[in-house]
């Protein structure tokens, strides 16, 4: 009965780009397109009956994959990773906040793949949500496209490159496993980086990769919903939160 | 699989709850003050009401008053005109005292002969002011009673 609606946020240099879509029954309906705001206040489906989801770009994160060095498989200390970034920067816990995904590889190696966003730049995003007690979540848009479309395609180790804020973000995956993130390429280098990366793969761990263009047919919609080649972003986000928060 | 940096789940009931709460403080509060306004207003109106009431009464007591005036005046009119009928229907009549009390008229007289006391009579009898007139005493020195019932109509 409540709660349909849901909000995805990316922002954008200096401002917000929103999508306020309403599921129910199995059904996707967009409210009133992609908007420009300049805080989430200004909203116009702001109100208790909504799912409000802010979506990080990887150009606004900070990105680091450690390996595992723990005797005990099956703790993780959050200390000895961030002791790796105290060298780096001075006071990170107080300045960031973080997350993190474990990696476990074919031959049992660890990894863990750390997000971090600086707290700065997020809380004047969320002050709005918190000032009128909303519930919210902030997540990283490229775990949230990655978690939709590693679900969606067949292949194991693939390169997805996807289009947002007028450059692209290129996300590797090994095994259906995140494994490399990088943002912020322009569209003249996209075909370089994209070659460096499969030269690599395959120089340096013998597989190939199978390269996917973020775009709305990858995600088998069919008729389902009529939209532009750029809106992949947007609805795979909308499809993750649906996911998430329902 | 996601990355989680900042999430925020308010209860819904608990902030509805506290919303109402506050709404019913307030409307207790609001309500508290407006009666107490409405009770010192309302003692104002009926202390005013009392004071117009008493007015009131005093004004139809001056009425009243003002009425029962001109009916006594009306009455003593009527007395004296009783009076001077009977001075002037008696020539020979001294008349010792009269007695009005009631609407009764006792009249104490003494008259020259009978005659005269009988003449009194029949005339009293033909006042249209006077009924039941009755001869009630009569002695030889000819001082005699009359008892009457007047009629001020």
């Amino acid at each position: 009965m409540f709660n349909n609606y849901y909000s995805v946020t990316i922002p954008a240099e200096n401002k917000l780009k929103n999508l306020v879509a309403r599921a129910k029954n199995h059904k996707i309906n967009f409210i009133d397109g992609i908007n420009e705001l300049s805080s989430i206040g200004k909203i116009k489906k702001f109100n208790f009956n909504c799912h409000y989801v802010v979506l990080l770009p990887a150009s606004s994160l900070f990105y680091h994959s450690v390996a595992l060095e723990e005797k005990n498989p099956y703790k993780i200390s959050e200390d000895n990773i961030l002791n790796k970034f105290a060298e780096v920067k001075e006071n990170f816990e107080d300045e960031f906040y973080y997350d993190y995904l474990e990696v476990v590889g074919e031959s049992e190696e660890r990894e863990i793949k750390f997000f971090a966003a600086k707290k700065d730049l997020l809380d004047p995003i969320t002050a709005d949500m918190e000032k009128y007690k909303n519930n919210y979540i902030v997540s990283a848009l490229p775990v949230a496209v990655f978690s939709v479309i590693n679900k969606i395609v067949k292949a194991k180790n693939y390169l997805l490159y996807y289009k947002i804020n007028d450059s692209y973000t290129i996300i590797s995956a090994l095994n259906n496993k995140i494994d490399l993130l990088q943002s912020s390429v322009k569209e003249k280098e996209l075909k370089e980086v994209i070659e460096e990366n499969k030269k690599y793969y395959l120089n340096n761990k013998e597989i190939e990769l199978e390269v996917l263009e973020g775009k709305s047919d990858l995600l088998n919609l069919g008729d389902y919903m009529d939209l532009k080649n750029d809106d992949f972003v947007f609805l795979t986000s909308l499809l993750w939160s649906i996911n998430r928060c329902q | 699989m996601s990355i989680i940096f900042k999430k925020k789940k308010y209860n819904r009931i608990i902030i509805f709850i506290k919303s109402a709460v506050v709404f019913l403080v307030i409307s207790t509060l609001v309500l508290i003050f407006l009666n107490h306004f409405l009770l010192r207003k309302n003692t104002a109106a009926r202390a005013l009401l009392n004071n117009l009431r008493e007015e009131e009464s005093k004004y139809i007591n001056l009425i009243s008053d003002l009425d029962q005036n001109s009916n006594s005046n009306k009455n003593s009119y009527n007395y004296f005109n009783l009076i001077y009928t009977l001075v002037k229907k008696a020539d020979d009549i001294i008349y010792n005292s009269i007695q009005i009390k009631d609407k009764h008229l006792n009249l104490d007289a003494e008259g020259s002969d009978y005659n005269s006391i009988l003449v009194l009579e029949e005339k009293l009898k033909k006042d249209r002011h006077l009924k039941e007139v009755e001869l009630a005493e009569i002695n030889r020195n000819y001082q005699f009673k009359i008892k009457a019932v007047i009629s001020l109509q």
